[in-house]
């Protein structure tokens, strides 16, 4: 489309000079005053017609009118306007007359809402101002996952009075769920993990001479720490996002709300076998990942040192005792209730909104990594000088 | 970043919406067949039918929601799913859409969603979009201090209210509501198919509305057309439709509830 062709379909107008003392300006509006030609208007307008008191409309060249061109036009204009706005065609007039109407509430809208003036602050400031309110929910955020967990304590403690109230169908559901169909990726992940161990402790101790010890840190890294570990950040990732997505797109869906008006508590029916689910299968989560970081380890070292899986287990049962494998193991069920209560509290805080949804499920998974790694360091400063 | 504006349609003779021949059909289940159907300049039409009976995905099919198997649709004289892209996009822009549960984008404040296809289609400035915005607001009859809330704040009318301010956002001529008072009280109702008739008399718009409800019929049609065994049963006023001897519709306006909205009409 040639320029001159685009300009002869724009709103556009020309202004001329009152006649004389008294009369009238002569505002001739020509081409298409529709909202996909507006832009710019009213301001070149609005500057046009400043010097004259009285304007006249002429509107025998315009093409076509819709409210949004009738809405500038009635803006600009206000009181200037001598005589009909278009006499000749009724249904522009119309559309003025419907514009018109609006105008008083739009002006006490803008007389309430001037725009806001933005200042220009300083960068440290508003880092502060962040810091603080990063604090602040920090904080709050303590106080509702204590209150949550309280809430969760109570009615374990019910429910093992009254076993008749668990839920065994959900339970079993959500131990199939979160539990078993979470063992190939944790057995995969934590295989990987032991092998790249164990490559790294053999290169580094194969310097003094002694790589067979690389068969005893494997065992005893992955017993106390790895295997807990990252079967823990697994099954956050994969299950806190799902409890908190689900339970989340229930209360969206006023689900929650029924329950409560059908007498169900929402926390016995949907969070306890959450958590309940997984305190019970996340020892056998970590157990698969230990086995399957020593027998990644074991693989590696039989690659770089040529010392097959007789060997790696004889050195274990030799120099490993078992009581790695309870340091280990004692911190799964505090996972596991950390995982699933976060998981479950950001679902039930979801607002009526989907922005919420997708913040509460992020935050979900993001606060119960972080979770499981503190945790994991006090358990570690705990057991700090367990060995036998 | 400009837009390329394409010079307006030439199209004010054609009828809004011209359906000839449409078929629809899922695997074996067959929705429409041979379903004709014009719409002219001005009118307000309703479609009524039993549920089932083809009404949403016929709405579908216009707005160019889901192709249908075969028949042609021209909105304005433009066939729909023929010609570039950017053709079909600018009928559409001629036409808004008011969903039945609003459809408000919920990221988005009021005043922002109705903003919304403006800074999409025109090259209006931030300021004027939002004046314009808020006219379209008051024009839809909602309080202009709910500019700024977001669509979760609100309550099912001015749900409705908000997505009708959207629906006219570009001045369209052809207007499509899909069951617009479902979900709103009695008053709220009325009031809102005053707004509907008010707007479309002094706006020039074409309204093709899906309607269950037998009072905005009464108040503010002036076509109705009956889909029943999967086309346009019969298309009339509702005077004519009143003495139709086929037997869903008469059943539609005779039975308990058809004749109690007479009675109060009487």
């Amino acid at each position: 489309m040639s320029k001159a062709a685009a300009k002869s379909i724009q709103a556009d107008f020309s202004v001329q000079e009152p006649e004389g003392e008294g009369s009238a300006a002569v505002l001739t509006l020509t081409g298409h005053w529709v909202i996909m030609r507006l832009e710019g208007i009213a301001g070149r307008l609005r500057a046009a017609i400043k010097r004259y008191d009285k304007v006249r409309v002429d509107s025998h060249k315009l093409e076509t009118l819709d409210t949004a061109g009738a809405f500038v036009l009635r803006q600009v204009l206000g009181d200037k306007l001598d005589g009909d706005v278009f006499p000749q065609n009724e249904s522009w007039n119309r559309l003025y007359g419907l514009v018109d109407t609006c105008k008083g509430d739009l002006d006490t809208y803008q007389k309430d809402n001037p725009e806001k003036r933005r200042f220009w602050l300083h960068p440290i400031y508003f880092m502060l101002v962040y810091l603080g309110q990063l604090m602040n929910r920090f904080w709050r955020g303590f106080i509702n996952q204590s209150t949550f967990m309280g809430h969760v304590i109570t009615l374990w403690m019910v429910s093992i009075v009254r076993p008749s109230r668990i839920r065994w169908a959900a339970l079993f559901n959500l131990m199939q769920r979160a539990g078993l169909e979470a063992l190939p990726i944790v057995f995969v992940t934590n295989m990987f993990v032991g092998a790249t161990l164990a490559f790294l402790l053999v290169l580094t101790l194969k310097q003094f001479g002694a790589a067979v010890f690389a068969v005893d840190m494997v065992a005893i890294g992955v017993l106390r720490e790895f295997g807990p570990l990252i079967a823990a950040v697994l099954v956050s990732g994969r299950s806190a996002s799902a409890f908190a997505a689900e339970i989340g797109s229930m209360k969206m869906n006023q689900e929650i709300d029924a329950m409560r008006v059908l007498g169900i508590d929402p926390y016995e029916a949907l969070v306890l076998p959450r958590v309940v689910a997984l305190v019970l299968m996340m020892p056998l989560v970590t157990f698969v990942g230990m086995a399957a970081g020593m027998f990644g380890g074991a693989l590696a070292i039989w690659g770089s040192l040529g010392n097959g899986p007789a060997f790696f287990v004889q050195r274990l049962h030799d120099y490993v005792p078992v009581v790695n494998m309870f340091v280990g193991m004692v911190k799964t069920p505090f996972l596991a209730i950390t995982i699933a209560v976060v998981g479950c509290r950001m679902g039930m805080t979801v607002k009526d909104d989907v922005i919420s949804l997708g913040r509460q499920v992020t935050t979900a998974v993001v606060q119960s990594i972080f979770l499981v790694f503190m945790i994991d360091a006090v358990f570690a400063m705990l057991f700090n000088g367990f060995v036998f | 970043m400009k837009r390329k504006v394409l010079p307006p349609l030439d199209n004010e003779s054609d009828d809004p919406i011209v359906i000839t021949g449409l078929n629809n059909r899922f695997g074996t289940n067959v929705i429409h067949e041979d379903l004709n159907l014009t719409v002219k300049r001005g009118e307000i039409l309703a479609i009524v039918g039993g549920s089932g009976s083809g009404k949403t995905v016929l709405l579908r099919s216009i707005l160019g929601l889901q192709k249908p198997t075969s028949g042609d649709i021209c909105l304005f004289g433009h066939k729909l799913y023929e010609g570039s892209e950017a053709r079909t996009r600018q009928i559409l822009a001629k036409t808004g859409v008011l969903f039945q549960s609003g459809a408000l984008f919920s990221t988005l404040s009021v005043v922002e969603n109705i903003m919304a296809p403006m800074m999409e289609f025109t090259r209006l400035s931030r300021r004027e979009a939002q004046s314009i915005a808020l006219l379209k607001m008051s024009l839809a009859g909602l309080p202009l201090r709910a500019a700024d809330l977001m669509p979760s704040e609100l309550s099912g009318g001015m749900i409705k209210r908000a997505a009708l301010a959207r629906a006219l956002a570009l001045d369209a001529q052809l207007l499509f509501l899909d069951e617009p008072t479902a979900g709103l009280d009695p008053i709220g109702a009325a009031a809102f198919d005053t707004l509907i008739k008010e707007l479309a008399r002094s706006m020039d718009l074409t309204v093709f509305m899906i309607t269950h409800d037998l009072d905005s019929l009464y108040a503010i049609c002036d076509e109705i057309a009956v889909l029943a065994d999967r086309h346009v049963a019969e298309k009339g006023p509702v005077e004519q439709l009143e003495k139709s001897d086929h037997p869903w519709i008469h059943e539609y306006f005779h039975g308990p509830r058809g004749r109690l909205s007479k009675k109060e009409k009487a």
